[in-house]
């Protein structure tokens, strides 16, 4: 058997320069790096015009340029892939393309594009115009997206995303800053390292039950930051679905309610208090009655009692009696003392008992 | 200035018990029972002191107070109450004659402050 004899490089270059396709390498800056006299033919462009040129001077459709390059660049082969070129004489010659990239080391080299002419213009053309909306479409969803993302970083409030797991993928810088913890290290279920320990398992729970049935969440809980500092939260969650009603994920927000719960707390004890008024002011009432209505008889008995010692040392009466009369002088007093203790308890003003 | 000691309470039962204790320590004794009455004579006695009940109607002991003090009066005035606050005590912090005893009152208390009375009257005599 005869060995096979490889023809030398310079007539593989002579088989490109004669095929009866057109063929180019483009750069990954997009510029001509060769091109075969086919393809000098149709864009009417010599090889010197024409090399180091952007490749955009060629193309009648940016948008579409920017596809093709953008699926080249994903390691995607174009096969007959329409599109519109623009010549020299600045006609617009309909095209397919086909074509692939060369990497090395995963970096795009170049792209080798075989170009043929097109046979049915008008059907082409539709499929150029859907692509050129499509990729519209695209650039238009990228900058609604870049503004999302820009407006979610400056949100008050954290946002974030989960996938349909409730692995969470995404927090915006709210997250660090209210947390202390960088937004890295809460993605998967690293976030519930910030709950407060008293709430984490419960909201774990409660969370994973709403991921389970694809259902929008609601709740309040704390986070416990590094530094001690308790932070009130509202977490609200919505489903996000695909176009067919798949759950793909759920979006939430965590908003800092501590302000809101301290106003509460407050409200609370406002009327806690107000009630601990009412009531000490009706036991007050009550004391202040009691107190009058048993004080004015001991007073009788006591300066009564006095006037009778008086007496008795006066008339030389008996010890016995004398003792009797001081005995039931002490028990008036400490009766009075029972009652001044009662207005005392339940009366926070300061009382004085002066003269006696 | 007399050896008299004017009683001012609505209470007889309180009013009768404290003239008693003065009448056995050596003092004489006038009850008013209607403050009315009394605000309409206070210009014909010219007492040792005066014990004013803090709760009474018409006027309170405090208001009976002012009145005795409007009138020039300088004489003691003893206000009986079941309690005295720390503010309404020093309200009268610049009288030093007047004075706040609470319910029931020690009979030793009120025959030393008693004693004073009378020999501050003998030393202005």
């Amino acid at each position: 058997m005869e060995p096979i004899v490889m023809p030398e490089l310079e007539s593989f270059e002579s088989l490109f320069q004669s095929a009866p396709v057109a063929i180019t390498l483009i750069s990954a800056d997009r510029r001509v790096l060769w091109l075969n006299k086919r393809a000098q033919t149709l864009i009417g462009y010599s090889a010197e015009e024409c090399i180091g040129a952007d490749l955009q001077h060629l193309h009648q459709d940016p948008l579409v340029l920017d596809d093709i390059m953008a699926r080249l660049l994903a390691k995607e082969e174009l096969s007959d892939y329409p599109f519109r070129l623009k010549t020299k004489s600045g006609a617009i010659e309909y095209v397919y393309l086909s074509s692939n990239g060369y990497f090395e080391d995963g970096e795009l080299v170049h792209t080798r594009c075989f170009v043929r002419p097109v046979e049915n213009r008008a059907h082409v053309e539709y499929i150029i115009n859907q692509r050129i909306e499509l990729r519209r479409s695209l650039v238009e969803l990228q900058q609604s997206s870049a503004r999302f993302e820009k407006l979610a970083e400056v949100a008050p409030v954290v946002i974030f995303r989960s996938d349909a797991d409730g692995r969470i993928i995404y927090f915006n810088q709210k997250w660090g800053e209210l947390t202390g913890i960088p937004v890295e290290e809460g993605y998967g279920q690293g976030w519930v390292n910030a709950i407060h320990p008293e709430d984490r398992e419960w909201l774990v729970q409660e969370w994973g039950e709403a991921v389970e049935k694809g259902a929008p969440y609601k709740c309040g809980f704390r986070f416990l930051r590094a530094d001690g500092v308790v932070v009130w939260m509202l977490a609200d969650t919505t489903v996000e679905g695909d176009t067919a009603g798949r759950v793909i994920g759920h979006l939430g927000t965590l908003t800092d309610i501590s302000q809101i719960k301290e106003m509460e707390l407050e409200v609370h004890q406002h009327q806690w208090q107000a009630a601990h008024m009412s009531r000490v002011g009706l036991a007050d009432e009550m004391a202040s009655g009691i107190a009058h209505e048993i004080n004015q008889p001991l007073t009788a008995i006591i300066q009564r009692i006095g006037g009778c010692l008086l007496l008795a040392d006066q008339y030389k009466l008996p010890e016995k009696m004398h003792d009797a009369l001081t005995e039931i002088e002490k028990k008036a007093h400490r009766a009075g003392q029972v009652i001044h203790h009662l207005k005392r308890f339940v009366k926070k003003e300061e009382m004085v008992m002066q003269c006696n | 200035m007399s050896n008299n000691i004017i009683i001012l309470d609505d209470d007889e039962a309180v009013a009768s018990a404290l003239a008693w204790f003065f009448q056995a320590a050596g003092f004489e004794s006038l009850i008013y029972s209607d403050v009315t009455l009394f605000l309409q004579e206070m210009q014909q006695h010219d007492p040792l002191c005066v014990f004013l009940d803090v709760r009474m109607p018409l006027l309170n002991g405090f208001e009976v107070y002012q009145k005795i003090r409007e009138a020039k009066k300088t004489y003691p005035v003893l206000f009986l109450t079941g309690h005295a606050s720390k503010a309404d005590v020093d309200q009268f912090g610049d009288d030093p004659n007047a004075y706040f005893l609470t319910k029931p009152v020690k009979n030793e208390a009120l025959l030393v402050l008693l004693q004073e009375f009378q020999s501050a009257a003998l030393d202005r005599s």
